[in-house]
């Protein structure tokens, strides 16, 4: 299937579903704001005429600006508002989630009377473009604004774990189930060379290169993503490697004795022993032993909620290596990996997407609620889980259990709406 | 039965054994030095004048600890190491000792070489036990830096709350769903089953902090209806010398009701559509048929035929019910100030007590492996053939 | 359905008729914040813990709150001192016994002292308290009389006996082991090597059963512990037939309510709907916001007074004047630069946004509401300009344009760039470090911020591995003594002095403080002393800390004061 093909089946399959469609929609619209969010949400100006030059301060990478030899500092955060432009427009939200401001501070409802101090000591009623629709927390920082900027980290926390997950699922089970415990066959030595594979590459990755492991954990980030990627592929090459060697040696010594690699049995186990572990206990305790950030608390769901994409792929596969079309393509003699990646996972996809939105919905609820226990989770950056949060310190602010609420709710709602709809298009 | 039950035992054994080296990893690589921590906090007032006397108060913690022994059986290390640099317990001297060895080592710092210390290591102690130390299979956890106090005395009274907490809301999401799943099945499409569908698909999508928080919001507060108590789980001052078990119960009920619904919500869309489907399976079948020839009432062959028969999905969801249950838990517990497990472990990770933190993950992994256990027993009890296929 | 409907009327039944069970009546219910880490009578350290034995414990001396002065306690008055201020001479009450009817006697005096000298016993960190007291010498005929013997005058020789209970010799030592040694002997480490029994005796003192078990608890006081369910509440219930009876007209002996509670409770937010449910009777932790809220609500003021009250405890951000210069840069070496952090505080924002306006600027290491306070010191005020003035006066700039200042220091580029250490798990801190990084930030100063838990924000200050700090100290009535937070030696032993700041001529005045017995002399030596500090700017001085009082109006005989904790629960009397 190509794009443009693709693109189009996909467009049918939304004109017949209007629920489906909808929750697409919606899921869009997420997108975009968590996007668009610099310029829906800032308290920089989008444009402004200052002494008769135009600045567009949002859209700038620099940090300052000068003006008629007068330095102007692009992070003056609430100053903006009482600079003394000539003209100015702000994005329709005109604060920052960092912007502290303190004249309606602290938790004012959206109701409240707010207000707002000009240059000279004068204090006024807040001009509409200025207002806090959705109130403001503690510290004086826009609600709205830090609900448009974590739709960015609720997003994004579900949708890489579940990129890992999903890869890290389907390959395991698709192994799995289609070589099971009788189809892979191997040689002793192959074994022996499999298993000196794996010490050699412990040894080099986790003992010769532990200082710039340990450094790069320390730092995060995508140094960190990088290193691990380092890893699975020091892994997967040195297996090959020697896997081949080991493949070789057994042919040069003719030796008759080989026997099947129990895949599936391995895989199961290891499914069985991440499976009795209470996930959020061990998310929040792998988190809360390394610095937090949220690259690491994406790598850390991937790694940890693969095993029930991995069930259902097994599951699959087994089913799918009894039908003709597999059997078919396993006598004209198709390489196992070609069965597995071109003919077989086409046909599963749908029901395996079904279970990673399914898991995207449950990434979504442990990002939201590790921020809400405020473990595990940068404090700087404000999400919906963090508003949620301050509301448990004071009820009587509603609009901060509210709306993030509501928006958590939302996403995970057409997370599991998108789920369900798929799986009963079949 | 009882092969089958014995060899789903011996398989479970592998399993356990996994889930003890899991969180000794986990322990063992936690930031920052326990020892430390012990130390310096009763120095506050400076009296341990030299580093001296500093150092003496470490090295008596480490050996109480265990943590001058090596970590594992065995340890890979490089050739150039020697085998007993596990012995420098200061960071900075190790720092000191690595660099050393990474200069003068040469060659040697490419090759790998594996030590064997045999049974004298902290895994093992930890484990089966060993100085100053009974080991947890025999329920011994070690001690809690922060508290100071041995970390199953800590926990011991609030791995009750949490296992009741989690039984109780298990049979209550039974005792709900599987009614509303059988009226589901019975008329699919009436208004009532379209209906309920509906609003139990919405509260499994409601995340369980926004729906504690919006209860204790509504229904603990004087300002709108205060009906239930807002915190705790006894009434102050706990229960009166002399009550009974059932007085002591009835007494934490107003305490339990928002708790309760917040663990049980979310699980109600899944046993009852569960239900559903698997007892609109069973009346597809020919004996409820024949049943329903017979003229026996549709009550009696759903409640007593149907729903024997399709116990088995529900089994499995029994035990993936629990973990998420125990997972919950930290979210529920302090929302609503319950002393339980998942209070505890949000204590314990904000004051970096990490020998808590992984006692309560290897207990409860280990109770939810039985749990697995019993519903594998269940499961097997019920259907016979389960015995000869697997 | 209508199976289930029967279970669920019984169930909402019971929560009618339960949830209104409030408690007895003369029954004290108290908002606790945290819980104590122990109950050990000599080894325990924490605050909450000070609290629960003003009731429950009796020392020698005791604070007049009225007053701010001593007041004899078990002593029958203030001890009588000796030309060279070393020997004080005390007699105990007549007529004081233990739970066991036994009289309290000069020696249960000696076991304590005994007992928190004793290098064995674990309260490693109170021992430094004790270490001035050289010997206690018993009145050979009449064994209520004695005389203390000190090693050095000093401004609290008198004074440290308020904080430490008096432990009943015959209930914590049944062999009488440490009488057979003297103070000397247990303080001399080759000595105690080989003594079997005093290790065993410790090893006893020391064990958990002592610190946790309600059973192993004993006091002179009017209460006792009845039931501590961890985690959730601690009960002290009043004695029986207790002597303290018949000395009504000191606060120590008065025990009004018959059951005090201690309920325990972290969520502010469920706090207050405790106590706007009525379930908690006096409440001093509630948040500033919070107060203000309820201050606002006239049903609230019906049933509770609110009142606000001065502490002696102020807030402080600490910074590193002698750091490294590896892992923390030599960021706040220069004064310029410190003043130019304190300028940068945003002082106003955070009063209103975090404190509701309640709370008064602090300039010195001392809090306003003390005598010695010296108010020619002027506060200092928010101003970027100057701020940004002393910076750059200090060599810090801007020069390769990416927003950070920095700075050549010791031929290596440093950048303007830091961590801020709090403790977790508190809102206020962190709602406040982000403020000060936010206004940093004004003037290109990048901050990150660092939440550590006890024993690790701990650790950090005292190693010196910190930039800067975000902390509150707790004071109290008694004459300050600056040797603790500020003197040189405190810094170089890993003591309260984290910052570094000291100088040989602080040092001095510090030790002629301590030594000074002459009230107004002392007083001019300490506004000296704040001036020097003032000066040197080692902390941002931030605010005093105000108590908020909540207490449920059918309690009465409700009096307020500065010392804490603020509230005497012994003495509110239930209306009638």
């Amino acid at each position: 299937m190509n794009v443009k093909q693709s693109y189009s089946s996909f467009k049918n399959i939304l004109s017949k579903n209007r629920v489906l469609k909808r929750c697409v929609y919606v899921f869009i619209l997420f997108v975009f704001i968590s996007i668009l969010a610099p310029f829906i949400a800032n308290d920089k100006p989008l444009v402004c005429k200052y002494k008769g030059q135009w600045l567009f301060p949002a859209f700038s990478l620099k940090h300052q600006a000068i003006v008629n030899n007068e330095i102007i500092n692009y992070n003056m955060a609430k100053d903006w508002k009482t600079l003394e432009t000539d003209f100015a427009i702000f994005p329709p939200c005109a604060y920052s989630p960092n912007t502290i401001d303190a004249d309606n501070a602290p938790r004012k409802s959206p109701f409240d009377e707010q207000i707002m101090t000009l240059k000279n000591g004068q204090i006024i009623s807040i001009p509409l473009k200025y207002r806090h629709w959705l109130g403001t927390t503690q510290n004086g920082n826009d609600v709205l604004s830090c609900i448009i900027h974590g739709t960015k980290t609720s997003l994004s926390v579900g949708i890489f774990s579940m990129l890992i997950a999903g890869l890290l699922g389907i390959l395991l089970g698709a192994c799995a189930g289609y070589f099971q415990n009788n189809t892979l066959k191997i040689g002793y030595i192959q074994v022996l060379f499999l298993l000196l594979s794996i010490f050699i590459s412990y040894f080099f990755c986790f003992i010769i290169r532990a200082d710039k492991l340990s450094e790069a954990f320390k730092e995060g980030g995508l140094g960190m993503f990088f290193q691990i990627l380092l890893i699975i592929y020091i892994f997967i090459q040195n297996t090959f490697i020697l896997l081949r060697l080991g493949k070789w040696i057994d042919e040069k010594l003719k030796t008759d004795n080989r026997f099947y690699l129990p895949i599936d049995v391995i895989i199961s186990r290891i499914i069985e022993i991440l499976n009795s572990i209470p996930s959020l206990l061990l998310i929040i305790a792998l988190s809360a032993i390394s610095k937090p950030s949220y690259s690491l608390l994406i790598m850390i769901i991937g790694f940890l909620s693969w095993t029930s994409i991995a069930r259902l792929t097994r599951a699959e596969y087994l089913k799918a290596k009894q039908l003709d079309y597999v059997t078919s393509c396993r006598a004209i003699g198709m390489s196992n990996y070609r069965i597995i990646a071109k003919h077989i996972l086409p046909n599963v996809f749908p029901l395996l997407l079904v279970q990673i939105i399914f898991g995207l919905a449950g990434a979504v609820l442990i990002e939201a609620s590790l921020s809400f226990i405020g473990v595990g989770v940068p404090l700087n950056i404000i999400t919906w889980g963090s508003l949620l949060n301050e509301a448990r310190e004071h009820f009587s602010a509603w609009w901060l259990v509210v709306f993030p609420g509501l928006c958590v709710f939302t996403l995970i709602f057409i997370y599991n709406k998108i789920a369900t709809e798929i799986s009963k298009l079949k | 039965m009882w092969p089958y039950v014995l060899k789903r035992i011996l398989w479970f054994i592998p399993t356990l054994f996994a889930v003890t080296l899991i969180g000794f990893i986990l322990l063992a690589n936690a930031p920052g030095d326990g020892v430390n921590s012990l130390v310096m906090s009763s120095n506050s007032g400076g009296s341990l004048k030299t580093t001296q006397d500093i150092e003496q108060q470490k090295t008596y913690w480490r050996k109480q600890l265990g943590l001058d022994l090596p970590l594992f059986y065995f340890s890979i290390c490089k050739l150039s190491e020697p085998d007993t640099l596990y012995k420098i317990n200061d960071d900075v001297e190790l720092e000191k000792a690595k660099k050393h060895i990474k200069t003068t080592g040469g060659y040697k710092n490419y090759l790998p070489k594996i030590v064997w210390y045999g049974s004298s290591n902290q895994y093992h102690r930890w484990l089966f036990g060993g100085y100053n130390s009974k080991g947890i299979i025999r329920g011994d956890f070690g001690l809690s830096i922060s508290k100071k106090e041995p970390v199953i005395a800590i926990i011991k009274d609030k791995l009750i709350w949490s296992l009741f907490f989690s039984i109780l809301s298990i049979i209550l999401a039974y005792a709900i769903s599987v009614p509303i799943g059988i009226k589901i099945a019975r008329q699919p499409e009436s208004k009532f089953s379209k209906g309920s569908q509906f609003i139990l698909f919405l509260m499994y999508s409601m995340p369980s902090f926004f729906v504690g928080v919006l209860l204790l919001m509504l229904f603990a507060n004087p300002d709108v209806l205060s009906i239930f108590p807002p915190s705790g789980i006894k009434p102050i001052g706990g229960y009166d010398d002399d009550t009974s078990l059932l007085e002591k119960f009835i007494d934490s009920v107003p305490y339990m009701i928002l708790p309760l619904i917040c663990y049980t919500y979310s699980s109600l869309a899944f046993i009852s559509k569960l239900t559903a489907t698997s007892i609109q399976e069973q009346l597809q079948l020919d004996y409820i048929k024949t049943a329903k020839a017979k003229g026996l009432n549709e009550k009696t062959i759903i409640w007593k035929h149907a729903l024997k028969n399709s116990a088995l999905p529900l089994i499995t969801v029994f035990s993936s019910v629990f973990p998420s249950i125990v997972g919950g838990s930290v979210i529920i517990e302090s929302i609503f100030t319950i002393p339980g497990m998942g209070l505890e472990t949000v204590r314990a990770i904000i004051a970096q007590d990490y020998p808590v933190v992984i006692a309560i993950i290897t207990l409860s992994s280990i109770l939810t492996i039985f749990s697995y256990l019993l519903a594998d027993i269940l499961y097997a009890w019920i259907d016979p053939r389960i015995r000869i296929t697997k | 359905m209508k199976s289930l409907l029967y279970p669920l009327l019984f169930i909402l039944s019971i929560t009618f008729t339960s949830s209104c069970k409030k408690t007895q009546s003369n029954t004290l219910v108290v908002h606790l914040l945290s819980e104590p880490d122990d109950m050990h009578p000599t080894n325990g350290a924490s605050a909450v813990r000070a609290e629960i034995n003003l009731y429950t414990n009796l020392s020698l001396l005791r604070v007049n709150y009225k007053t701010g002065e001593l007041l004899p306690c078990l002593a029958k008055s203030l001890p009588t001192v000796s030309e060279d201020g070393l020997n004080y001479s005390y007699e105990l009450k007549d007529n004081i016994t233990w739970d066991d009817n036994s009289p309290i006697t000069a020696n249960d005096i000696v076991f304590t002292t005994k007992a928190s000298k004793c290098l064995y016993t674990n309260n490693i960190g109170l021992k430094p308290y004790w270490e001035n007291i050289d010997d206690i010498i018993v009145d050979s005929k009449n064994n209520k009389k004695f005389t203390i013997k000190m090693k050095r005058p000093y401004i609290l020789n008198t004074w440290f006996w308020t904080d430490f209970p008096i432990v009943q010799a015959a209930f914590y030592d049944k062999q009488n082991v440490l009488a057979k040694y003297s103070n000397a002997q247990l303080t001399d480490s080759t000595f105690l090597k080989s003594k079997q029994d005093i290790k065993q005796w410790a090893d006893e003192f020391n064990s958990p059963k002592y610190s946790t078990d309600t059973q192993f608890m004993s006091g002179a006081g009017p209460y006792k512990i009845t039931k501590w369910d961890k985690g959730v509440s601690i009960t002290l219930e009043k004695k029986k037939n207790h002597w303290s009876e018949n000395c009504q007209e000191n606060w120590y002996c008065q025990a009004n309510p018959d059951k005090i509670i201690l309920k325990l409770n972290n969520n502010n937010a469920s706090a207050l709907l405790e106590l706007k449910n009525g379930l908690i009777d006096v409440s001093t932790m509630i948040d500033y916001s919070s107060f203000t809220e309820l201050s606002k609500d006239e049903a609230f003021k019906k049933d509770f007074t609110l009142k606000l009250a001065d502490t002696y405890n102020y807030t402080y951000v600490a910074m590193n004047m002698k750091p490294d210069g590896k892992k923390h840069k030599k960021l706040f070496t220069d004064v310029n630069v410190r003043r130019a952090m304190a300028l940068l505080t945003p002082y106003n924002q955070i009063n209103k946004t975090l404190y509701e306006n309640n709370n008064k600027q602090v300039v010195g290491p001392i809090s306003p509401n003390k005598i010695d306070f010296n108010a020619d010191l002027k506060p200092l005020e928010y101003n970027v300009e100057q701020a940004k003035e002393l910076l750059k006066q200090a060599g810090w700039a801007d020069t390769d344009n990416d927003q950070v200042l920095d700075k050549i220091i010791d031929g290596e580029k440093v950048k303007f760039e830091f961590n801020i250490n709090f403790m977790a798990g508190s809102k206020v801190w962190e709602d406040l470090a982000k403020q000060l990084a936010e206004s940093f930030g004004k003037a290109n100063i990048y901050v990150m911020l660092n939440p550590l838990d006890y024993n690790g924000f701990f650790g950090s200050v005292t190693g010196h591995s910190f930039d800067m700090s975000i902390s509150a100290w707790q004071s109290s009535a008694p004459p300050e003594d600056f040797s603790q937070l500020w003197s040189s030696a405190s810094w170089a032993n890993n003591g309260l002095n984290f910052t570094g700041f000291g100088t040989p001529q602080s040092d001095a005045l510090i030790d002629s403080i301590n030594t000074c017995m002459d009230e107004p002399k002392r007083i001019a030596l300490s506004k000296r002393f704040q001036k020097l500090v003032y000066d040197e700017q080692p902390y941002i001085f931030m605010f005093t800390q105000t108590r908020r009082v909540i207490v449920n109006k059918k309690w009465d005989n409700l009096e307020i004061y500065t010392e804490y904790p603020g509230v005497l629960l012994n003495t509110l009397k239930l209306k009638d």
